[in-house]
């Protein structure tokens, strides 16, 4: 039941379902209201024509009045005979039709009933200036009144209980005709609901299908709906980046396993090749050279594969402080001096009086990668400048070289993680194709941007900008 | 018999020309896909040992180039890569053979082994000529059944001979497949070994074919 009430069909369905009873059963009162009125009036209508017909049969005109009391035919006159005749007939008729007959003369005294008339019925006084034919409805029945010349009176009525039984079969046929009609168009509605959301069930089964299945394929964006075609759209965008992020993942656990696998070789077989006979001393201090170097090539791949998981899990766990750009360019030169000066490398700084905020160990790190890079890949005798400044976006800091720059087609890929542009030169520098992808993730963790420039033969240029933030002075 | 070893990785191409080298091989390495294509189309090896991820030129493109250009040399490819679709971009890409890294150096052997015996149309590891045996799983030679004491360099002579025992073999063919980079090429070194086998063999299965070389008969 709980789950029938959370299913958005139902709760469509039963709001505009009880809406729509709610708007039939109004329209059905109003309608059996009028019906009622309408069968009323029909009602009055053909009790005051019994009436008009009964008039001359009971209260014939007089032939002549005397004392005030009129002279009728005898009653066995020819004409009288027939009259009578013709009032049984019609009093018989009207009973047929729970109609009640009553005749009252000018002193109210009944003169004639056809045996029918309620006994709550009383005859109402007589008005003189009334109309001569009219009808009452009072509580108890609805009547037709008739006045003659001569003041007297008939009355053709019909009680309440039998006037309301000649309206039911109106009202059946409106209540029947009320309920085909909410039966029709909430069904109607049932379906075209069950229609509408049909794409929502589609996507639900792709969206299992690609969780489980192709993560490549896409919902279907139906063109009929507004709506899901936005979320179809929206869904797919989604789709798309995690779909992505998998990918970078998957490649990312692929290379690292493939960067580890080489040093593991390298052991294996090391130690494979010493075991295979008794060795000098000086061979399998060879050997354990040999796994002690893997080993540890292994370990810094570790801490920095370590490093940028959590860059990737966590930027926000960035211990930031304020710190003049000029005493970290100053210390970054410090580390990497010795460096520069056995290749003969000139190092120089132009940084303006500018306050960083940044997690000084991480934002150290990235600099000594970046001036180690420069070093490491220009030409002896070149130069590494350390420029910065502010501008309308933020800070900026620039480490340029004069080496021999990076080839276009590497130029896109050099912060890709383990990719190199060179790599018999990472291997003699021990480098693990990781420097840039680590500078990049600390860079973009502090919310600013890495970019390289650069010509070859004659030089690259890394540049950090860092947005503005809110404690930077305006 | 003489080897190549393309791969990067120092300590491992160290490791790997240590173990053939001492296995009797001539071996020689490079550290980069260009100098490893220069050699394999430069030299005569019988089989090469290529590292799949390699700078300058990925040993996938090397084996392209190298079948491209008609060398047939038979290729083990080394890689860390294990997804399928790796393993089928080295063979398709013409490589003979295919190992993961890490792998066991045991296996690696036997494996150019076969390579190599499949090249030269030898099915089985043992192949014999008269009363001379040649084992090249165990790297033995046994004469009238008891083996002979070789070292690994006289072996692979040994081994040289035997199996071209068809034809006469060229001092230089036999320089190419005997030494490689480490040694100086001193001119009286083959004959030094040549001399060290017919004191083994006898003299009268190491014919002196003058101004041509010398082949091996089994009487």
């Amino acid at each position: 039941m709980k789950a029938l009430f959370s299913s958005l069909r139902w709760r469509i369905f039963l709001f505009y379902s009880s809406l729509l009873a709610a708007a039939i059963v109004v329209l059905m009162v109003i309608q059996i209201r009028g019906e009622t009125r309408a069968r009323e009036e029909a009602v009055a209508w053909a009790l005051q024509s019994r009436a008009l017909e009964l008039i001359p049969l009971i209260f014939p005109p007089p032939s002549r009045v005397e004392d005030g009391r009129p002279l009728r035919p005898r009653p066995s006159d020819p004409h009288a005979i027939k009259a009578r005749d013709a009032l049984l007939r019609f009093a018989e008729a009207s009973r047929e039709k729970n109609w009640f007959v009553l005749a009252v003369d000018s002193s109210n005294t009944p003169v004639f009933d056809n045996g029918i008339v309620p006994v709550d019925f009383s005859v109402p006084p007589f008005r003189p200036d009334g109309p001569r034919i009219s009808t009452r409805l009072t509580d108890s029945h609805l009547a037709a009144e008739i006045v003659s010349p001569l003041r007297e009176r008939i009355f053709v009525g019909i009680a309440r209980p039998a006037l309301r039984s000649e309206s039911t079969h109106g009202i059946a046929l409106t209540i029947l005709f009320g309920s085909v009609v909410f039966v029709v168009v909430s069904a109607t509605g049932w379906w075209l609901l069950g229609h509408g959301l049909r794409p929502i069930r589609r996507f639900s089964e792709t969206a299992r299908r690609i969780a489980t299945k192709d993560i490549a394929e896409r919902l279907d964006v139906p063109s009929q709906n507004a709506e899901l075609a936005e979320l179809a759209a929206t869904l797919n965008a989604t789709f798309d980046q995690l779909g992505d992020l998998l990918h970078s993942q998957a490649r990312f656990t692929a290379d690292a396993s493939h960067e580890l696998r080489t040093p593991v070789a390298a052991i294996l077989a090391e130690c494979q090749f010493s075991l295979k006979q008794e060795r000098s001393a000086e061979r399998y201090r060879e050997t354990i050279e040999v796994c002690h170097e893997s080993a540890r090539h292994m370990s810094g791949l570790i801490e920095r594969l370590g490093l940028l998981a959590r860059m990737d899990e966590s930027p926000s766990a960035l211990n930031k402080e304020s710190i003049p750009a000029s005493d970290l360019i100053r210390d970054v030169i410090a580390l990497v001096r010795p460096e520069a000066d056995q290749r003969k490398i000139r190092l120089s700084a132009d940084i303006p009086a500018m306050i960083l905020h940044v997690d000084r160990l991480r934002f150290f790190q990235v600099l000594v990668n970046l001036a180690q890079n420069a070093i490491t890949y220009n030409r002896p005798g070149g130069r590494v400048e350390f420029v910065g400044g502010t501008d309308g976006a933020g800070q900026w800091i620039e480490v340029r070289d004069s080496g021999i720059g990076i080839a276009a087609e590497h130029l896109p890929r050099i912060f890709d993680r383990f990719y190199r542009a060179d790599s018999s030169r990472a291997a003699t520098t021990g480098g693990s194709g990781l420097g840039l992808a680590i500078a990049l993730a600390i860079v973009e963790a502090h919310g600013g941007r890495l970019s390289v420039s650069s010509i070859q033969d004659s030089g690259t240029t890394f540049r950090i900008d860092l947005p503005k933030s809110d404690k930077s002075p305006p | 018999m003489k080897l190549l070893i393309v791969e990067d990785n120092a300590s491992l191409r160290k490791t790997l020309l240590n173990y053939f080298r001492e296995d009797g091989f001539a071996a020689d390495s490079a550290t980069d896909g260009a100098e490893g294509f220069h050699k394999a189309t430069n030299w005569d090896y019988d089989a090469i040992i290529l590292d799949a991820m390699l700078p300058e030129m990925d040993g996938f493109t090397l084996v392209k180039k190298l079948r491209d250009g008609g060398h047939s040399v038979p290729v083990l490819m080394l890689t860390a890569r294990t997804s399928l679709t790796d393993r089928l971009n080295g063979l398709d890409s013409g490589a003979d053979d295919y190992l993961a890294k890490p792998f066991e150096m045991e296996e690696l052997a036997a494996r150019v082994r076969a390579l190599i015996r499949r090249r030269i149309g030898m099915p089985h590891s043992v192949f014999t000529l008269g009363p001379v045996t040649l084992d090249t799983a165990r790297k033995i030679v046994l004469l009238d059944g008891k083996p002979l004491e070789l070292t690994a360099r006289e072996y692979a002579l040994t081994e040289i001979l035997i199996l071209h025992a068809d034809r006469v073999v060229t001092r230089e063919f036999l320089y190419e497949k005997l030494f490689d980079e480490r040694d100086e090429t001193l001119s009286n070194m083959l004959d030094v070994y040549i001399y060290k086998l017919r004191q083994k063999f006898g003299r009268d299965f190491i014919q002196t074919r003058r101004g041509q070389g010398y082949q091996f008969c089994a009487g």
